[in-house]
This record gives structure tokens, sequence and C-alpha cells, in this order.
């Protein structure tokens, strides 16, 4: 199936993968690329060494475009130049402001690579074609983790009718039906998060893969509780809790400043840059900056993510989750959900073809 | 073209249908949408008497001899609807199709309107009250994501996922609304199952909708990210335009406000003074996120040409990665 993002990319199939924090791996990018879509490692909580060794490992397990994501501005510094020297196919960055973002896409564009921006809003996605942006991802309010406030089927034609570089719709999407709406609504392609990780390439808990088969489509919460700005997560103990918990936000998240710090091995004074750059940058999906309690609100987010990722705790963890895992069902392979999902929308384009006919 | 089972079931030529809006859905653009071929929807609530509600259900058959429908509101209200009144006078009045809405299926009247042959969608919120109404009997449920103008239910769910949840679930026809607004919206609901799609904010913005011209204005300057969400405190949970009152009620919400004090801002003549007579500030001004899409006014069937033609656009760019 080919559309612009295929071409741009040179992909069989218009779908990627979501850069997923801790939820991507070398083994499920690569799983992605080998079936035609555009696997995507998010690299965010890599030190240098490891993201790396990750490209390296993505590489020796396909020969197909692949990219990695990076959120801008939040210590990810040292791992940009990692990615620029091994000449990554495709750059997926989230957040970021325009001085941190350019030179970034000029390095890529340098090296022959594509760029891809992230944003859920009509301007941001004006801002990023304007930085030189190939494509947008455009994250609407059913998408797991960070997004704004408006929905798919406003969100995608709002935004593709607004720029020219082609749009990729990304927060919900798991079969060839919204594909085909996508498409309907403007998009070149689709980018899927919590769809691509229930399968059995991902490297998560069974545990985990339960809570997304057990999921329904009003069992995630969206809000500032979980790491600061807007994100959606699974409705669990753990998100229940710190929904309730506001009052005390600054001593949770002074303790979870301290085990991040602990964990990543922190200076004192890198963990007060690492603090103060979260601070300042313009939190592009949800607008504005970050006040210090939401810093800290991000540094537990940061910890109870990983706690449910890594740790396979899908009750005192928080999971990212998408309103999209209600349609979630079963835990097939990479390959299934692609060529299913193709032979789908396939079928429904025949299908719409046939009622205007009738 | 565009059959659908909905365009059978309905006996209509689009499967379009105008939701029934409060102070908007009068008989001159019920009349306009079932004329262009869709179908036009009169509100039952607020009309000020039976006699008043009888006269806009003839008014509209003399505007049209195509099908069209009455909207019946299922949702709690401070004075109760006189809903067996207005179905008495419908049914005398051999109106076709009734719309129910609310998160309460229309179980009660269902009797009545079987035997009258009476065509029933329920309007809801949730793929859960959709699969209740089909347990009860209606012939269709219309489904409105979290992106609906007007009453948008306490679930937040987005069309796009709860469309396609609502279609696995049911298998009677499934009408699609929240956010639809243009071809493009149409065949994407079209594409996730949808047999047709409920339109509400775009028509506030035709020639023959009898908003004021200053709310239509303010609809054609609104962005998708210029609606909030109030009345939450009463879990009837509404997307209206931000404005000065808007926020105000949030604020007093987020304080505690009992209904009482709310009601000088939620009340329906409120809402009529800023619907009709223009006056922004004067009550809550109900909107979709599809506000967003809507730059100019149209008439109802530039409206339709428009949908009908767009979506024909739209299939051949499909048909086109279809057949790469």
């Amino acid at each position: 199936m080919k559309t612009r993002m295929t071409e741009l990319f040179g992909i069989e199939h218009p779908i990627m993968l979501s850069g997923m924090n801790w939820l991507t791996t070398p083994k499920l990018a690569a799983a992605v690329s080998n079936a035609g879509g555009l696997g995507v490692l998010a690299g965010s909580h890599y030190d240098k060494d490891g993201i790396r060794n990750a490209i390296k490992e993505i590489r020796e397990l396909t020969d197909k475009p692949f990219g990695i994501n990076l959120t801008l501005g939040v210590g990810t510094g040292e791992l940009i130049p990692v990615v620029l020297e091994e000449k990554v196919p495709v750059l997926n960055y989230a957040l970021g402001r325009p001085p941190q973002i350019a030179p970034v896409i000029e390095a890529v564009h340098g090296y022959g690579g594509k760029v891809i921006g992230t944003v859920a809003f009509v301007r941001h996605a004006m801002r990023s074609e304007q930085l030189g942006s190939d494509a947008v991802i455009i994250t609407g309010y059913e998408a797991a983790s960070h997004s704004g406030n408006v929905g798919a089927l406003v969100l995608v034609p709002a935004i593709s009718s607004a720029v020219s570089v082609p749009c990729i719709a990304a927060g919900g999407y798991t079969d060839g039906k919204q594909l085909t709406a996508a498409l309907a609504l403007g998009a070149e392609g689709i980018a899927m998060g919590t769809r691509l990780a229930a399968t059995q390439e991902a490297e998560v808990a069974d545990t985990i893969r339960q809570a997304w088969i057990d999921a329904d489509i009003e069992s995630t919460v969206i809000d500032p509780a979980f790491d600061g700005i807007n994100c959606r997560v699974l409705r669990n103990k753990a998100a229940e809790d710190l929904l309730k918990s506001s009052k005390w936000a600054f001593v949770d998240a002074s303790k979870a400043a301290l085990h991040m710090k602990k964990t990543l091995n922190m200076s004192w004074g890198q963990m007060v840059r690492t603090a103060w750059a979260i601070k300042n940058q313009e939190s592009g999906v949800g607008g504005g900056r970050r006040s210090w309690a939401s810093t800290m609100r991000f540094a537990v987010g940061s910890r109870l993510f990983a706690e449910a990722t890594i740790g396979g705790d899908p009750v005192n963890g928080i999971l990212m989750c998408g309103q999209g895992a209600g349609l979630v069902k079963d835990i097939p392979t990479v390959a299934e959900v692609i060529q299913r999902t193709i032979a789908e929308a396939e079928a429904v384009m025949a299908s719409l073809t046939a009622k205007t006919k009738a | 073209m565009f059959k659908t089972r909905i365009t059978e079931l309905l006996g209509i030529e689009y499967p379009i249908i105008q939701g029934g809006m409060l102070w908007v859905s009068c008989p001159e653009l019920a009349a306009a949408v079932s004329n262009a071929g869709g179908l036009g929807v009169l509100t039952s609530a607020r009309t000020p008497s039976i006699e008043a509600f009888r006269d806009d259900i003839r008014r509209t058959r003399s505007l049209t001899d195509k099908p069209f429908g009455v909207n019946l509101s299922l949702f709690p209200a401070l004075n109760a609807l006189p809903n067996e009144q207005y179905i008495d006078t419908l049914l005398e009045e051999g109106v076709p199709i009734v719309e129910t809405s609310g998160n309460k299926t229309p179980e009660e009247y269902l009797p009545r309107f079987k035997e009258a042959n009476v065509t029933v969608i329920h309007k809801c919120a949730a793929s859960r009250h959709a699969q209740k109404a089909e347990q009860v009997g209606v012939d269709a449920v219309a489904v409105v994501g979290m992106e609906n103008g007007g009453a948008t239910g306490i679930l937040n769910v987005g069309t796009f996922v709860l469309l396609p949840a609502t279609v696995n679930l049911v298998s009677i026809p499934v009408i699609a609304g929240g956010g639809v607004a243009d071809a493009r919206g149409f065949l994407a609901a079209l594409a996730m199952g949808a047999e047709g799609v409920v339109i509400g904010t775009r028509f506030m913005a035709t020639c023959e909708a009898p908003t004021h011209q200053n709310f239509k204005d303010w609809l054609l300057r609104s962005s998708e990210t210029d609606t909030m969400v109030v009345m939450r405190s009463i879990r009837n949970n509404h997307r209206v335009l931000i404005s000065e009152t808007a926020k105000k009620l949030a604020d007093m919400e987020e304080k505690g406000a009992t209904i009482q004090e709310i009601i000088p801002i939620i009340g329906g003549e409120q809402t009529a003074e800023v619907l009709r007579e223009g006056d922004l500030e004067a009550g809550i001004g109900p909107a979709g996120q599809a506000v967003g899409l809507i730059d100019k006014v149209l008439s109802v069937q530039e409206l339709f040409d428009e949908i009908i033609g767009g979506a024909k656009e739209v299939l051949a760019k499909l048909d086109r990665i279809a057949a790469s």
C-alpha cells in the first residue's frame, strides 16, 4: 500500500511503531521494519553507550529503514551526537524548542536522513514543518502518554490541511478500519503504539500484556498528576493513588527525584541541570512551561513508568496506555498485526466504494 | 449513491443526520436537511407548548415531503419534560422517525413506537448504553464521542475509539457523531463501520439555522482548541465554546457551587440568549470540537454538496492507495 509516507521512508506499508520509552526494544523495532512498517525505538531513557548498542542491535536484526525517537530538552543532549554519528535513517523528535530542534534537523538532513516531529497542536505542526521536518505525527486525545484535548477525528483534518508535509496519525489506532479512516481524514499513514506493543515480539511481562487485553475503552485516564503534563495512563491502583495524592506532590516528587538521581547515577549538578532543563522547555504537547511541582511530577512519573514496564507490575506501576487498548484483544506477531491491518484496510476501501456505487 | 443500512432504514438519500439541538433544530433547518437528502430532526424539549410543538411538526411537513424525525430528550431535567404528550402529538401527526437521547434507553416508550411503526434511533455516549438500547429493541444507535458539542457524556472517549468499539458490540446500524463536520469525517466514520453520521455543530453555521449572526461568527473564528467541558459537577458534561461565562462556571463548579447556584448560568433561557439573540456572554454556547473545521456559513444544500462532492474526492484518493 503506497502513500506519501511509504515513499518518504522507503517502506512497504504506511504503518510505524510509536516510540515508547522502555516498551520499544531493538527486537520490536526491527520486527516492525522487517514486516514492512517503520520500526522506531524510543531512546531517551538510554545512556550514550546504551543507545549506540541499541542502534547496532537493530541493524543486526534488519536491513530495512528504522527510526529513533528522542524527547528533546530533557537531558537527552548527549544522545543526539550518537544518533547522528550512527546516521539513523529516521529521527523522530518530541518536545524541544526551536533552537534545539533546528540544528538536529539540519544534521540529519546532512547525511540524508529524515525527520518526523511529534505534535498535538496545529501551531506546533506548522512550526515543525517550518523548521524542516519531513513529516509530522499527529497525537490525538485518545493516545497513550502526552496529548492535547482534541480528538483524532477533528485534529487529523485540522493539522493535515494546515501543513503540506505528510501527516502520520497516532493515538488509538489498532486496525485497518482506523487506518482507512486516518487516510480519509488526510493522513498518509498511522503510528501504532499499544497495538504493536501487545505482540509476541515485545519484551514485556505477561502481566502487562494481560493488562492491555483486559482494558476496555474506558479504562484509561488523562491527567497532569502522573508526570506533570496531561498524560494518559491505565487507570489502576497506582494511578488512583496519584490522582488522590496531589497534596503531597512535592514530597512524593522529591523522593522520586532522589531515586532518579541514584538510578541514573547522576551528580547533584547533573540532577539540577536536568531538572532545570525539564522545567524550562516548552512542554510542546501540553503548551506552556512547567511549574516546579510539574517538574517534580515528571520525576515521579518516570520512576513509576519504569516500575510498570520494566518491573512488570500493572497494579503498582504507572502504565501509559491509550484508549485503543480497549480494542486490543489478542497477542499476535508483529507481522500478523501489520498484514491484517493492511488486508482489512483494503477490504474497507472496497466496501466504501461499493456503498457509493449502489 | 451512498447506500447504507441507515439510508435504507430511514428512506433517505445520504446517511447524514442533523442532530437534535435545543433552540436550533427548527422546522426550516430540519426541512432543509431532509430536502437535501439527509434526515432533519426537530427537538421537542423547550418548545413553549404542546401546540407549538405540533405547529413545528406541521410546518416542517409543509416545507418538505421527505422523511424527518423528532428528538425526545431522556436526560434528567429539573422540570420533567412532558414526553408522553410529545409522543401523543408526534404519533397523531404521523412523524415516522424518533431520535431519543440520554443515558437511559427509551424502553418505556418503545411499545407505542413499535405499534405506530415509528423508527427509533437512540443517541448515547457509551458503547454499553448502545448495547443496552439494542437489547431493548431500538432500530439504530447513534454514539457520540467526547468531541461532541452540548451533552457529551462523562466517559471522555474519542469517537475514533468509541465508534469501532460500539460497532464490535452491536449488530444494529451504528451512526457516529462527535467531531464530524465535513467529507473527511463523514468517510472516516463510514470506514470505521458507521452506517451514517450525526452532525450538529456544522449545521449551526448554516444559513437556515436560527442561530444569531454573532453566534455564527463566533463559530467561524473558533478553532478546535476553543471549546471546554462544563457541568461536570452535576455529571451532565456539556462541551461549550470557551467564554468568560463558561470559565466562570467551571471555576464555580471547582469551588463546589450547588446546582441552584449554577442554574442562572446553565439555564435554557440563558443558552437561548446566546444562540438566538447573539448575547454571547449571557450563558453557555454549546459547540463541538469540529468547530475548528468550519470556516464559512453555507446553505444546507451547499453543505451537502460539499460533503458529498468532497467524499467522492476522498474516495478517489483511497482507491488510488488501494490500487497501489
